[in-house]
């Protein structure tokens, strides 16, 4: 007789097999600078209820800086290797091995350079949840600061978008003022500012009633 | 203007002069070895804090696909930071 309904077994659908491990290696995807109901976004002091509405990094646009910094350095050395075949050496004394150690100290320092402006944008986000809204602000390598405020205690929105470049990529800084003595909240550069403040807007009073 | 010529080699003649008397006294070769490695430990140093502030923000936000490429990423540099260390030692 054919069977109708099969019940799972207890743990069979928490058991990964190798393939699953290998399935999710190989599902890389670029950072994205903002989504919408993400489910696979996991931050510090979620709650099990709370749901991302909204997460939000920097316009990609905002990377240009240090992009072309970092290729201005990684240019550099060649210049002056260029150079140093038609000019006489000015230090006699350093041998190749110095410069070969020190041409490869220069790239790993470029390197980190580069490295340290990608996690600043890669680790600057504001999340929108169905109970609050949490900024983590990472502006140094020994400086990270997590805010988390419940919708209950916004009060204002507002967001700017001036200036050529950011009108013509669509990206412009948010800030979000909150009741009493807390904390403001920012992001800056983001995507679609006019589109996160709508969500932030229509979400302000909702959420966990205990301040 | 062979004064001039005479006066300008015998200019050059000295500055030679107190570079070999500073040599002897300072191990050139030597002062820029511990430099060097010096600069190369403080960068293996300065790669381990890469390395921990990565782990330390993907406890705070973690996203499946990037992170982990994140933390993959400053565990190489860390290695060639360590790497650049020893081949330092060896070759210099």
């Amino acid at each position: 007789m054919p069977d109708i309904f099969v019940a799972n077994k207890k743990g069979e659908s928490k058991v990964r097999t190798s393939s699953d491990s290998k399935k999710a290696f190989h599902k890389i995807e670029l950072p994205k600078n903002h989504a919408e109901n993400p489910r696979e976004i996991f931050f510090a002091n979620k709650k099990e209820n709370e749901e991302i509405i909204l997460f939000l990094r920097g316009h990609i646009a905002t990377n240009f800086p240090w992009i072309v910094i970092s290729s201005f350095l990684i240019i550099f050395p060649l210049l002056l290797f260029f150079f140093f075949n038609f000019v006489e050496s000015p230090f006699p004394f350093i041998s190749g091995a110095f410069i070969v150690i020190f041409t490869l100290l220069y790239y790993l320092a470029v390197f980190a350079y580069a490295f340290i402006n990608f996690m600043k944008w890669f680790y600057n986000t504001l999340i929108i949840t169905t109970l609050g809204v949490v900024d983590i602000d990472y502006s140094d390598l020994i400086y990270h600061d997590v805010a988390i405020t419940k919708l209950n205690l916004i009060e204002d929105v507002k967001y700017n978008k001036a200036g050529f470049f950011r009108s013509f990529f669509n990206f412009g800084d948010l800030f979000i003022q909150t009741a009493g003595g807390k904390e403001n909240l920012e992001a800056l550069g983001i995507p679609n500012p006019a589109h996160a403040a709508h969500i932030i807007a229509n979400s302000i009073g909702k959420g966990d009633g205990s301040g | 203007m062979q004064r001039i010529l005479s006066q300008t080699q015998s200019e050059k003649e000295t500055e030679v002069d107190n570079f070999n008397f500073l040599t002897q006294f300072i191990n050139i070769p030597l002062l820029l070895k511990a430099t060097a490695l010096l600069l190369i430990l403080m960068y293996a140093i300065f790669a381990f804090v890469i390395f921990n502030q990565v782990r330390t923000m993907n406890k705070i936000i973690y996203i499946p696909s990037s992170s982990r490429i994140l933390i993959v990423i400053s565990v190489i540099h860390l290695l060639l930071s360590i790497s650049l260390f020893l081949a330092a030692v060896v070759i210099l």
